[in-house]
């Protein structure tokens, strides 16, 4: 049997399915490919099903989100008014008060639910999730110090909590910093900051005074209130940059998870990739947790469920996405008509939709993660 | 908050591959290895557990002189409010604070031994989330305002929290494992406290009582509060220290556990029902007090090794220690008043915690 | 960056030899100084006791671990001063019990082995899906292509790894015991597989077995380690004596010619007869002692059996 040859140029021209190529879909791959350009991709088909139905699922839920309120606007003028064709109340109630929150509901969903689904890849561990290093717990300090101590406005909050992020994970970089960083180190040290700062929370929730303390509550349990286009830019130009060079990334992710030695042996660097990655994967749930507070059970919970609707072959860092954007406007949906005219904070919600799901298919699931 | 990383994966770069590790050996790691140096290891813990029992008796909010307090056990006066101070005010809070830092240590020990993780924590059961949705319920509903109603109301909680978590962690193929015992509780906790947050912001005065319990406080806690978890603490200290035994046959896996004789549902059981209690009766005496039950473990590891037998005593003394040290600094520090021991324990024990862990490469399990 | 293969004897890129290495993990020094050069073309075999260093040398060589000392070349230029992805074009590892992500397939799993050749924008062409194609045909995992992997059986999942080794298409293949916890049927497959690929493509191939007799069949060269040292090395014959099975292993031993393939077969003496010889009981010769392929005595040991090379 000889291995020497490449296989005939003529025959791969050919067009259409060659018994080859027919026999690979059977696992489910298709591949794409230009060759003009030289751009060759594989894709799941299952994935790009799944990823194409939440996604519909989630413009659905906006547009519904965007009709109903204390002024109900039917679906015709909603469309209408997203182009600015609508009448100036119309116009003024869809884009100025309620896009907006929309939009930040499905940003900051889906930049937790790959937050989440690149920290469960990189840890090999359906339990982790993005407040594992502790940046949550900084920027929830942060944020409560700016309600409790400076009582500033939604803007400096999130500006508050962002730069108590940022400050946060280079505090635990820096002390976990010794000839090299491991990740067992990196987490234990996370875990004394992050006990350290709920701390400093507590201590300042039990001195404010009632109303502060209520404010700061209301974001500690995650909430899309009064979001504005303000919140909406930052969290977009995050994602214009974090989302592309996660998929950049997802071919190595892919070749790490066979180990690192036969990673390394297929040329991977494994410290590089994995930083670059955990630095994504930070960067994005920094970004969402400044912008809408600490909503991290959608990080856990939607790669867990875009795994098993994905049928686990792939990374399906995409549907986990799409599924955390979906989670979430549809929990912000229930937050503010629930209860009318009473508004929640949303953070209630996405546990109230995430959590009787994920024991469903905790119930029904064969293989769950690792170890067991 | 579940926090969990792969156990057995360690990412340093020129990480040695020994053989393949399907069991570990149970070998003394520690810093004290012979049998002697860890029997007067604990020895002098537990002296300096003594000598910090009296300080958290003789230092507190007021100033008293040690004459005074000595006056109180050797010539009690039952109308000198000092001596009253001292005995019905600071010395059932000291035992309700060896209680559950005690409790909180072993409860923590247990768990990570049962779940192989070292990143384990009791609170995977669900135990605070429910002890505080009830709590909450009880302000709100049941207009309970009293330490012994929350005491109450807590157990109750958290009883009921995880004993839901067991059984959902048991649904589906394969029983109760560590896995899906711990997304179980993720996914339980998360419910609950989007539960008990939903009530807080919608009545100010609920919030306005719960926030001081929820803190996690040692403060009023009387004699009354001693009876009432006293039962619990006792049987939950006893089944944990039994179990000690079981859970280092338990960390060579499960396979090599059942062909040394061990029955591996039994011992799991009995541990977890060890956790529930310990946990369960700490957050109803003191409230949610974190991070004594995830880091203790691992100090009491890396002075002793990973034997079962030993981390489980150093457990139960360094837990008290850090408890009592934090309540008499939280005592001290903000005369008159006080700062509660919830939130000072995190301040001194993390950053010990943190030097640990830069010194020495801890032990995983 | 397609690797083409080159007939053999014009390979590329094949050329491996440590110099003066020295390898240590943290504070734990395992060898030191030591030089050996990987023959072209051929199979190399690494034996050694328990804790010999076999492994570390082969990580050594396959730039997964940093060397404290000396260096690894590779056609002559410092491996690790290559760029990983070219390294990875030319030599390729599969370390011991390697893992495998959870569901996945075989035909996606084996695809991962094209990773050093893809690049961002070129991530399946027609190469990667030849190559492939090919490595599950040598490796007769064809049919399996889309189970699980998980679902497999240790000698299947084996010969999956070594797909996944093959589709990197590499002239270099580093192979860390590959055959532990196979049986002796699947182990003679693997390494039937391993010789089929020097035969017929002439990659040159670096194992560690822990089975002497299989080593000795299969080995072009032989490498013998004890302690971090390399104690002996050469073509099996001339390596495998009772001499050094005593040193290297601590191992009381006949060496005989094996009746198949006429290389070195080693007999381990058990203790009973050990003590039985000792106390000069009479003693039935054991039927092995007498050689089938008895090419030269040594004269100073009458047991010993120095054996021709491998036919």
């Amino acid at each position: 049997m000889s291995l020497g040859t490449q296989a005939r140029p003529a025959e791969t021209e050919a067009v259409g399915t060659s018994s080859r190529r027919a026999r690979r879909d059977g696992n489910g791959l298709v591949v794409v490919r230009s060759r003009r350009l030289g751009v060759s991709t594989r894709v799941h088909r299952r994935s790009v099903v799944v990823s194409l139905a939440l996604a519909a699922a989630t413009f659905a839920v906006l547009c519904w989100s965007l009709a109903v309120g204390d002024f109900p606007i039917p679906i015709g003028d909603v469309l209408a008014a997203l182009v600015g064709a609508g009448s100036d109340d119309a116009d003024f109630i869809v884009r100025t008060l309620r896009l907006p929150r929309g939009l930040t509901a499905v940003l900051v969903g889906a930049a937790f639910g790959l937050s989440g689904a690149i920290f469960q890849r990189i840890a090999r561990n359906p339990l982790a999730s993005p407040d594992i290093i502790g940046i949550n717990a900084g920027a929830a300090a942060a944020a409560v110090f700016v309600i409790v101590v400076v009582s500033g406005t939604s803007a400096q909050v999130t500006a508050g909590a962002l730069a108590g992020a940022t400050a946060t994970a280079l505090a635990i970089y820096l002390l976990a910093y010794r000839k090299g960083v491991t990740g067992y180190r990196l987490v234990l040290v996370g875990i004394g900051v992050t006990a350290m700062l709920s701390s400093v929370t507590s201590f300042l929730l039990t001195r404010a005074q009632i109303y502060d303390a209520q404010r700061a509550t209301i974001w500690l349990t995650g909430s899309l209130n009064g979001r504005s286009w303000d919140h909406v830019r930052p969290v977009t130009a995050a994602l214009l940059v974090l989302v592309p060079v996660s998929v950049a990334l997802a071919r190595h992710l892919r070749v790490l998870e066979v180990g690192d030695d036969t990673a390394r042996g297929l040329g991977v660097r494994i410290e590089r990739s994995r930083g670059a990655l955990l630095l994504v994967g930070v960067a994005l749930a920094a970004v969402s947790t400044a912008s809408a507070g600490p909503i991290a059970f959608v990080a856990l919970v939607a790669p867990q469920i875009a795994r098993r609707l994905t049928g686990g072959r792939t990374l399906a860092l995409v549907p986990a996405a799409l599924c955390g954007a979906l989670l979430l406007v549809s929990a912000d949906l229930l937050a503010r008509r629930l209860f009318a005219p009473s508004e929640l904070p949303v953070g209630v919600f996405t546990a109230i939709l995430g959590a009787p799901y994920l024991l469903y298919l905790l119930a029904r699931a064969n293989r769950i993660g690792s170890g067991g | 908050m579940a926090v969990t990383l792969e156990p057995r994966t360690d990412d340093d770069t020129l990480s040695p591959r020994a053989a393949p590790q399907r069991t570990r050996a149970v070998v003394g790691r520690g810093v004290l290895s012979s049998g002697w140096a860890k029997g007067g290891g604990v020895g002098v813990a537990v002296g300096v557990l003594v000598v910090v029992a009296f300080a958290s008796v003789a230092y507190g909010s007021k100033t008293i002189d040690l004459g005074t307090v000595v006056d109180a056990f050797v010539a009690y006066d039952g109308t000198n409010n000092d001596h009253l101070i001292i005995r019905s005010l600071r010395v059932p809070r000291t035992l309700v604070g060896l209680g559950v830092g005690a409790a909180l240590g072993l409860a923590g020990a247990v768990m990570q031994g049962v779940t192989r993780n070292p990143l384990a924590d009791p609170g995977i059961f669900g135990v605070e989330a429910g002890a505080a949705l009830a709590v909450v319920v009880g302000i709100y509903v049941f207009g309970v305002g009293s330490l012994t109603g929350y005491v109450w109301f807590a157990f109750a909680g958290a009883g009921v929290a995880s004993v839901v978590v067991y059984g959902l962690g048991s649904l589906g193929r394969g029983g109760a494992t560590p896995v899906k015992l711990a997304l179980a509780g993720a996914a339980m906790a998360a419910l609950l406290s989007s539960l008990t947050s939903a009530v807080l912001i919608i009545d100010i005065a609920t919030l306005d009582q719960f926030r001081f319990w929820a803190v996690g406080s040692l403060a009023g806690r009387d004699g009354q509060v001693v009876r009432q978890v006293a039962p619990f603490l006792t049987v939950g200290v006893l089944l944990a220290l039994a179990s000690g035994r079981g859970l280092n046959t338990l960390a060579l896996g499960d396979d090599v556990a059942r062909s040394l004789g061990q029955r591996v549902h039994l011992a799991r059981a009995t541990s977890g029902l060890a956790v529930i209690v310990c946990s369960g009766a700490a957050v109803a005496a003191a409230g949610p007090v974190g991070f004594i039950g995830l880091t203790i473990p691992h100090v009491a590891r890396a002075i002793s090794g990973p034997d079962y037998r030993w981390v489980l005593p150093w457990s139960i003394v360094l837990g008290p220690i850090l408890l009592l040290g934090a309540d008499i600094v939280g005592r001290v520090v903000a005369r008159p008043g006080e700062l509660q021991v919830g939130i000072v324990t995190a301040f001194i024990g993390a950053p010990f915690f943190i030097a640990l862990v830069r010194r020495r490469k801890l032990a995983e399990l | 960056m397609d690797h083409h293969q080159d007939p053999r004897g014009e390979r590329r890129g094949s050329d491996l030899r440590a110099d003066g290495l020295s390898l240590a993990y943290d504070d734990r020094v395992i060898s030191e100084g030591l030089s050996l050069r990987i023959p072209d073309g051929r199979i190399t075999v690494i034996v050694g006791a328990n804790a010999c260093g076999k492994s570390t040398l082969l990580r050594g060589l396959a730039r997964l671990l940093r060397p404290r000392a000396g260096s690894v070349l590779l056609d002559g230029s410092d491996i690790h001063r290559l760029p990983t992805k070219e390294v990875a074009t030319r030599l390729g590892i599969l370390p011991q019990q390697p893992i495998a992500p959870e569901g996945i397939t075989v035909s996606d799993l084996v695809a991962r082995g094209r990773n050093p050749h893809q690049r961002f924008f070129r991530q399946w062409s027609d190469a990667d899906e030849d190559a492939v194609e090919r490595a599950l045909c040598a490796t007769r995992t064809d049919d399996l292509a889309d189970r699980c992997v998980d679902e497999l059986s240790g000698g299947q999942r084996q010969r999956v790894w070594i797909a996944l080794a093959l589709a990197q298409d590499t002239p270099l293949m580093l192979l860390d015991e590959p055959t532990t916890f196979l049986d002796l049927a699947h182990q003679i497959e693997v390494l039937d597989l391993l010789a089929e690929l020097n035969d017929c493509d002439g990659r040159t191939i670096v194992l560690v077995l822990h089975d002497l007799n299989l080593a000795c069949r299969y080995a072009d060269h032989l490498v013998a380690m004890k302690d971090g040292q390399i104690v002996a090395e050469g073509a099996p014959g001339s390596v495998v004596t009772r001499d050094l099975l005593a040193a290297v292993f601590g191992l009381d031993a006949e060496v005989v010619a094996d009746p198949v393939t006429g290389t070195p077969l080693v007999v381990p003496i058990p203790a009973r007869a050990r003590r039985r010889r000792h106390a000069a009981e009479p003693v039935d010769e054991p039927a092995v002692h007498a050689p089938l392929v008895d090419v030269g005595t040594s004269a100073s040991n009458g047991h010993a059996r120095s054996l021709g090379e491998r036919a």
